[in-house]
């Protein structure tokens, strides 16, 4: 994965307060603000400052509902289907998931996010402290890895 | 083994911890897999191993909003633990109980325990240095009742200890259930008792015990065959006072002793002296079977 893009170079696109949405076969699968987004034209590079998406997962994830990312720096690789939210990435989903490490990178072509920092998650049902994530973009599994630590519940909540 | 009469209170509802190397989540499959050095407790219960498969019951998904289109839900949130599974040197430990073996289920909602090993391997029950192991140990976590398959013991309880050690009781039987409550072991189907020099079978045997968890009585019955070197004594049932250490057999009771059959209306043997009385005795005796032990000095 390359998402390391040259801050020095000058974007080719500069936006302040932006709102952004993706429609996917006519709907609206994700949207999102950012503080400030600049775009470089070569290799495809877009950095997010304050970033907030919202999105609805079409496959994988669907049970979990809308899930809305918060990032305060994101770098992606459009190309290369990859990229890297840093500085404290927190994750919610309407299904009441919530979920928080420090640094998250996405790499597309292997369908994988992965975190080596410590992850927090909690959800109905469940509380789980894991010092790494590896997880399959397509939802069939979520890996926390290096020492993990929990709880699980034991009773029915209706 | 009396001791593991007496245990801990029923398992208590609530959050299960966990710790291990790694957690692998599969919300489509309702599952999750804990790998490595893996440690599930609540409350006095702890269950450790090398992996663990804990299993979700599937439940109806939250109200969906009005506009989405999701597919049915295969979620790990909102539900709660069905069952978990451990392998690899399963360690059980709840209050002054432990029990090893190499495979372990827990189900959450019958509230048991199940816990299996390897012929090499069987699972063991351990409770203030009584043994006990099987085929197939099952726990009650409500009622603490313990049910064993093909059970292997020794009742160490039931001896004296003084002046002298006594031969242990060694049983084994095609079952065994442990009554906490009603302070009673139940054995059946081909049990076995031996002590010494003596062997009982019988198709069932209840051992009862006292308040401090000693053996005080078993009783056999369905048809009691007791035999003692040569001598050979059958009944319906059978009674044993551990105290006296002796036999008591009724039931159309019967004594065969080298040629003399002896029936009467019952029969007592002391195990440690060898004594035999029979109660109202008639049959046939043959002194001359006999000849060798009255030389003797």
């Amino acid at each position: 994965m390359s998402v390391t893009s040259s801050h020095d170079a000058a974007p080719d696109l500069s936006l302040e307060r932006v709102a952004f949405a993706r429609i996917f076969e006519g709907r609206v699968v994700a949207r999102g603000t950012a503080d400030r987004l600049d775009y470089r034209r070569a290799g495809g590079r877009v950095t997010a400052a304050d970033g907030s998406a919202f999105m609805e997962p079409t496959k994988g994830y669907t049970s979990y509902g809308t899930l809305h990312f918060t990032a305060p720096a994101a770098d992606g690789e459009i190309s290369g289907r990859s990229g890297v939210a840093t500085g404290g990435v927190h994750l919610d989903t309407a299904h009441g998931d919530a979920a928080a490490t420090e640094r998250v990178e996405y790499e597309g072509a292997a369908g994988f996010v992965r975190s080596a920092t410590p992850v927090d998650a909690r959800g109905p049902g469940y509380r789980v402290h894991g010092n790494g994530l590896l997880a399959r973009a397509d939802g069939s599994a979520i890996q926390l890895v290096r020492g993990v630590r929990g709880l699980l519940e034991m009773e029915a909540r209706r | 083994m009396a001791a593991v009469l007496a245990a801990a209170a029923a398992l208590p509802p609530g959050p299960l911890d966990f710790k291990a190397l790694e957690m692998r989540m599969e919300p489509r499959e309702h599952r999750v897999f804990l790998d490595g050095d893996v440690h599930l407790s609540r409350s006095d219960l702890t269950v450790t191993g090398q992996h663990a498969l804990v299993e979700y019951e599937e439940t109806t998904p939250p109200p969906r909003r009005k506009r989405s289109k999701q597919p049915a839900a295969a979620m790990l949130g909102g539900q709660s633990v069905r069952r978990f599974e451990v392998d690899g040197n399963v360690h059980v430990e709840r209050g002054a109980r432990t029990a090893d073996g190499e495979h372990g289920v827990v189900d959450i909602q019958t509230q048991t325990i199940v816990l299996t090993g390897t012929p090499e391997a069987p699972p063991v029950l351990r409770d203030k240095g009584e043994t006990l192991s099987g085929e197939r140990i099952l726990f009650h976590l409500d009622n603490e009742d313990v049910e064993v398959w093909r059970p292997k013991l020794v009742l160490h309880r039931a001896v004296a200890t003084e002046p002298k050690p006594d031969a242990p009781l060694r049983v084994e039987a095609a079952r065994l259930v442990l009554h906490k409550a009603a302070r009673l072991a139940r054995f059946t189907e081909d049990v076995i008792v031996r002590r010494g020099d003596t062997t009982v079978r019988s198709p069932r045997m209840d051992a009862k015990y006292d308040g401090d968890g000693q053996v005080t009585r078993l009783e056999l019955r369905g048809g009691v065959d007791l035999r003692q070197g040569d001598r050979r004594a059958t009944g319906e049932n059978a009674d044993y006072d551990a105290k006296t250490k002796e036999v008591v057999l009724t039931g159309d009771p019967k004594l065969y002793d080298r040629g003399d059959i002896l029936s009467g209306q019952r029969i007592d043997v002391v195990l440690d002296s060898h004594e035999v009385r029979v109660d109202q005795a008639r049959g046939k005796l043959r002194p001359e079977a006999h000849k060798d032990e009255e030389a003797r000095p």
